[in-house]
This record gives structure tokens, sequence and C-alpha cells, in this order.
């Protein structure tokens, strides 16, 4: 029996001290998102193995040392979820882009375009009964009035959506850069605490929430560097080095098939140099919708109404107005899109000029006029145009709906697997603090006896001659 | 094993998925039922909304055709009155020339029959000009009236027709010279049925027994002419009938099948509608059973 008993003892009372100190941390973070469960790693301390000169360790040890606090916690795991949290904010990101747009075109239903051109047309068949009947000659501009507001609308609809995608593009590499430049102080605050030795979990659990953060922004992910810091990656161009940042921004570029708009689409490029940078996450799906998405389907729409202008233009040149004029166009030819949808000069205001009847036919024919009203079952005519525009959309959107309500089940499921592993369970927390107070508890009764054997052999013994 | 580690945070999330879930499935079906429909937007369905779509096109078209149909059956039914009554004009006519041919009638009496042959030539003018909703039916595609007082005709040669079905026209109107005869620039007895006319009053009151003759096989002929498109009218009221009957069929179908592809079942709604309730409530009392208790409650 030595006096180093007592350190041995003494060791183990501060490991259950740590332990107990470790439950207290875990069970205080049960809730916080992205807190990671500590663990203690406790080791034996063993004697000195080599002998001296005059002496060799007989005993069995020298009691228990905490080797380190580990933070528990899967790489492989967590680098899967940023993925599909990436790749789950596009899909969320174009959804409501696509949302959108459904909006913009409200079918089926009595306000939509394609009530509206079935208004028009049947309008023309009045007045292919009533040619010389002035209220319904007004009548029919006031449809085709009513059939240009729609168009107007729903073209002012996507402009908004695409500047709503526009915002959501700007907003997430605003965030992408804001998050930058917090995740490298932190990458420097973690490196000078490695030096140091302190413990820097808590500031690494930190990092691992902004860097999630920005993978759900532009779709970042990480390489993990030996000084303790963290590379983030974007398009396998580094956004952080160490302490370096560069920027992300969102340029606007001019795009023929948004022109009718006076739309640009956008790009996300990096700020120092001007070279593309390829994101993911909410950043690429708003690029997309002020893109792809937008652009088809303004593109799609411009279609129907210059599909719209030319059938009709060209059947009612070949008519005449009650004034006797012929060969006027119906709509403006120079606004074949649908934001530029007009009626032109000629007919504008000016029901006497509308073509009802067919050169050379009495002022009572109304043959052109049945003409253009029976465009509204042609195949090729504005209708079955809109009608492949509205089934188009209406699949795309359910695609994509469908894709973000699967993808939302997946990062439900790595989350379930993340919190498996670094999740805290109050039950198991609970145990290693009885555990940890039991061994408190024991390793005193052995210090107690310990000091009581060192009692008796420095006080009760060597008394002879006193 | 760690996989099978469940964390207290863990169950709440998962309970918390599932349960908005279930809720969002409640919003739609009420979203359904409160609407009557069951497709809200494209996505919903983009196939029967295509349908849809189609369906309410041809509605529109088939309610055009309804209203062509009124119009045509309109200007049908005025056209055969109007020749109903210029048969019968026709036919006293005769009668007066076949008076005048019997004999035992002096001047005075050839006098009275010859300006009663006149008066019908001017009723006949009238039925010519016959105007159905303010527009002259015998004109063709002309405005104005059909004949001048004299008989001379002031229309033209157009046809108007109607369409009562997808891609079935009716021709629902008879130009003057059809049903009234072809003016002849020489020969009266030849010409239409106002020159006719017109002649024959000049031969009876001349006493002209030769001109009377021809005037009654004139007369004969332009009865048969009559007779012979009223036939035609007769055939294209039909027409127009069967038109009717069809688009009457057609519409109702039409919005048969517009009812079913976007109109809600409401009996199955309101079943699942039930259903979903009953899981939401059982989920909810599962949810306040399982994240309560933890080994706190046992140890002292």
């Amino acid at each position: 029996m030595d006096l180093a008993a007592l350190q041995t003892t003494l060791s183990a009372l501060q490991a259950s001290q740590r332990a107990i100190e470790v439950v207290g941390h875990n069970v205080a973070n049960t809730n916080t998102p992205g807190f990671t469960r500590r663990r203690v790693e406790l080791v034996s301390v063993g004697g000195a193995t080599t002998p001296t000169a005059w002496s060799r360790d007989l005993g069995p040890g020298r009691g228990v040392s905490v080797e380190q606090i580990t933070r528990v916690r899967d790489q492989h795991l967590e680098a899967q979820a940023r993925r599909e949290r990436a790749t789950g904010a596009t899909y969320g990101v174009l959804s409501d882009v696509l949302a959108g747009i459904e909006r913009a075109l409200p079918e089926p239903g009595t306000d939509g375009l394609s009530a509206a051109l079935g208004r028009f047309w049947s309008a023309w068949g009045d007045l292919s009964r009533r040619p010389d009947d002035l209220p319904t000659r007004t009548g029919v501009l006031e449809q085709a009035g009513a059939l240009i507001g729609r168009f107007h609308d729903a073209a002012g609809r996507i402009a908004t959506v695409h500047a709503d995608a526009a915002a959501t593009a700007r907003g997430a590499a605003d965030e992408a850069n804001a998050l930058a430049g917090q995740v490298a102080e932190l990458n420097r605050a973690i490196r000078s605490s490695q030096v140091a030795g302190t413990n820097a979990d808590d500031l690494r659990d930190k990092r691992d929430l902004l860097v999630e953060r920005l993978a759900t922004s532009v779709g970042a992910t990480t390489r993990a560097q030996d000084d303790g810091t963290i590379d983030v990656l974007v398009g396998g161009s580094t956004l952080v080095t160490g302490t370096t940042v560069r920027a992300l921004e969102v340029v606007a570029v001019p795009d023929p098939a948004l022109a009718s708009l006076g739309l640009d689409r956008f790009e996300a490029r990096w700020a120092g140099d001007g070279l593309p940078a390829s994101v993911g996450g909410e950043l690429a799906g708003a690029l997309a919708g002020t893109g792809d998405v937008v652009a088809r389907y303004i593109g799609a729409l411009d279609r129907t109404a210059a599909t719209l202008v030319s059938t009709v233009n060209a059947i009612h040149a070949t008519g005449r107005g009650i004034d006797g004029g012929s060969g006027r166009a119906f709509f403006d030819p120079a606004g074949a899109t649908a934001a530029g949808l007009a009626l032109s000069t000629d007919v504008a205001g000016q029901p006497r000029h509308l073509a009802a009847g067919a050169l050379g036919a009495g002022e009572l024919d109304g043959s052109i006029a049945q003409g253009l009203a029976d465009l509204a079952s042609s195949r090729t005519g504005a209708d079955a145009e809109l009608r492949s525009l509205v089934v188009q959309l209406g699949t795309e959107a359910r695609v994509t709906f469908q894709r973000a309500d699967v993808q939302d089940r997946v990062i439900e499921q790595v989350d379930r697997a993340r919190k498996a592993v670094s999740g805290v369970n109050l039950d198991e927390e609970l145990v290693a603090l009885v555990q940890a107070q039991h061994a408190y508890s024991a390793a005193g009764r052995v210090m107690t006896t310990v000091d009581t054997l060192l009692q008796t052999l420095i006080s009760q013994t060597g008394l002879v001659g006193r | 094993m760690q996989s099978s580690r469940v964390p207290s945070s863990a169950m709440a999330t998962t309970m918390l998925a599932n349960l908005n879930r279930n809720q969002q499935r409640l919003a739609t079906l009420q979203e359904q039922v409160a609407s009557g429909k069951q497709v809200q937007r494209p996505s919903d369905d983009p196939s029967a909304v295509a349908s849809t779509l189609r369906y309410r096109s041809a509605l529109a078209r088939g309610q055009q055709h309804a209203s062509s149909i009124a119009d045509a059956s309109r200007w049908l039914t005025a056209t055969d009155t109007a020749l109903t009554t210029a048969h019968e004009a026709l036919a006293r006519a005769r009668t007066l020339a076949d008076r005048a041919m019997s004999g035992a009638t002096d001047a005075h009496a050839r006098q009275g029959i010859a300006d009663e042959i006149t008066k019908i030539a001017e009723q006949l003018v009238q039925v010519g000009n016959t105007r159905s909703l303010g527009r002259p039916i015998f004109a063709g595609t002309a405005a104005g009236d059909a004949f001048a007082a004299d008989g001379t005709y002031l229309g033209d040669q157009g046809t108007v027709s109607r369409t009562v079905g997808e891609g079935v026209h009716v021709e629902v109107n008879v130009v003057g010279p059809r049903a009234f005869g072809q003016h002849h620039s020489s020969d009266p007895m030849q010409g239409d049925v106002f020159q006719v006319l017109g002649a024959l009053a000049q031969a009876v009151r001349s006493g002209d027994r030769a001109g009377v003759t021809a005037g009654q096989q004139a007369l004969d002929t332009a009865t048969s002419r009559l007779a012979s498109i009223q036939v035609e009218v007769g055939a294209r009221t039909n027409q127009v009938e069967w038109a009717q009957v069809r688009n009457e069929d057609h519409n109702v179908s039409l919005e048969g099948d517009l009812v079913e592809v976007e109109g809600v079942d409401y009996y199955q709604a309101i079943v699942d509608l039930k259903a979903l309730e009953a899981t939401y409530e059982v989920a909810l009392s599962v949810t306040s059973r399982v994240v309560q208790p933890s080994l706190l409650e046992f140890l002292r």
C-alpha cells in the first residue's frame, strides 16, 4: 500500500465527475437542433511498464483516465443528409414555381383562357346570324377585349412568378455568402482551439448546422482538413478554404425566350472571376425556375396567342365590314405574343369594320363570321394549343410535386438514421448518470478505506519505544 | 446496435410528420367536397383536365348550334308560311281567270276581275318582302326589300346557311326568283309571277281569251314551282328538326361526361373523410401516449 493508491481512487472520482458533466450537457441539449451527443471514452491507466534499476511496479494499475470526449457522429450519414436536403430544396423551389404558373392559368374554370376563347367564338357565331346588328358587333369587340385581358393577365402572373424566383435566387446566394463568412470564422476558432487543446465540440456542432443550411441553399459539400478546419465546396469549386471566403453572385443574362415579357434569365457566378458556378439546392431550383420553366410556358402561351392572331386574321382579311372595307386584320399582327396581344387599329372601337360577310356577297352575309366561329373546333387552332399547354403544365407540376414529396420522406429517413446515431436518448443518459453516481460512491468508499489503512499505518505503527 | 437507437426527439419528429401528412389529406378532401370538383388544377389530374377542357369547348359549340337551329327553324317557318300565303293567292288568281274565261262577263265585270288580279299581284309583292326579325327572307344576302312595287327583284343570289351541327350546314333561305319566277325580258307569260299576273289582268281587261288561257297555263306553272319549293323547304325543316334532337342529346351526354370526369363522388368522398378523421384521432391519442413516459418517472 502506498500513497499512490489515493491517486488511483482520485482518478476514479474525477472520471465519474466528468461522466456526470457529460450526461448533464447531453440532457440539457436534448432538443437542441444539430446537437451531437457526447460520449466519455474511459481508458484504464496501467502501471509503469519499464522496470527501473531498483524497483518494479507490481500493482494492478493506476486507475482510470478520460481519454477524450467524443462527438458521436457518422460523417457518411451527414454527407448523405446534406445531399438529400439539397435535392429536396431544389424540388421545393421548382414546386413553388410550377404552382405559381398553375395559378397564372386558372384551368379548368370559368375564369380561364379556355372559357374566354369559348365566349369569343360564340360571339362570332351570334354575329354570323345577325351581321347588321350593331350591339352584336359591339359584343364581339367586348369578348375580344376580355380575351386579350386574360392573355395579358396570364403573362403578367407568369412574370410575377419569374420575379419571385429571381428574388429567391438572390436570397439564396446572399444567405450562402453570409453563412460562408460565419463558417470561416468558426474554422478559425476551431483551429486555434485544437492547437490550444481546448474542447471545441459545440463550435463544431454549430459549424455543421451552418454547413447543412449551406447545402440547402446552394448544394454545398465539405472536405475535412487535418487542422480541424473544413473546406466548403460548391459544384467542385471552393466557397470556403480554411479562413478565406469567396462569394457567389446571381447575374442577369438576356434570353430570347423571355424577350416577350422583357425579362432576363439568371445565372450563378463566382464574384471574383465571373466564372459560372455549378450550384444545387434552392439556388439551382430558382435559376431553373427563372430560366427553363418560365421560358417554356411563356413560350407556349406566346405560341397560342400567335396561332390565335394568325388564324383569325387570315379569315377576317377575306371578309368585308358593313362599310364595305375589306382586307382588315382583326388582331394587331405585330402583337403576336401573350403580353402584346391587341386589337388592330382598323378594328378597335370600330364595330362597323368587323368583317362578318364575304367579299362580293350581300350586305347581310355572315359566312366569314361563321368561319371564324368554326375555328373553335379546329384541331390546329388556339384552343388545341392551349389544351396541350395545360396538359404539359399539369403533368410537369404533378411529377415535380410527387418528386418533392418523395424527397421529403427520404430526408425524414436520413434524419432518423442520423438521430439514431447522434441523438440524445434520455433513458440512456439517465442510466449512465446512475452508473456514474454509483461509481462515484464506490470510489469514495474505497478512498475512505485506503485513508483508514494509511492512518493505521502512519498513526498506529512504529510506536515501540515511545 | 446503433441502428436500433431511438432518441427521444426523433419519436416526436416522426409523429409530427405523420400527423401533418394526415392533415394534408384531410384538407385535400375537404377542398374537393366543398367545391364539388375532384380536379382543382391541372396538376391534380392532367388527363382529366384535358378531357374537361374538350368537353367544355364542345358544350359551348353545342349551345351555339342550338341557337343556330332555333334561328334556322324560325327562318324556314317564316318562309313556309309566306309560300303558303302566296300559293293561296295564286289559287285565287286562277279562280278569277276561270271566271273570266267562263263567258257571261261584260266589260264592267271583266274590269273588276282585272282589278282584283292586280290587287293579288300587289299582295304577292308584300309576301315577297316578308321580313323575319327585321330581315327580308327572300332577298338573299342583300339588305332592303326583296321586291320593288312593280315586282322587280332587288335582292341578290346569296345563300344563307346555318350550322346546325359539327360540319353540318343547312341552307335556310329561298332566293326570290326561285319561288316567284325569273323575270323575262320579252314575254311576260314566261316571266315571274308579277309579270304573269300583270299580263293576265291586261288580257282580262281587253277580253283577250287567248291571253287569258296563256295566263291560266302560266299560273299553273307558277303554282307548281311554288309547290316544289315548299317541298324543298319542308325537307330542310325536317333536317333541322332532326338536328335539334341530335343536338339536345349530344349536349345532355356531354354534361354527363363532364360531371363524371370532374365531379366529386359525394358518397365516396364522405366515407373517405370519416375514415381520415378517425385515423387522425387515433394518431393523436397514440402520440400523446408515446411521447410522455420516460425513465425519469421511475428513478428516485
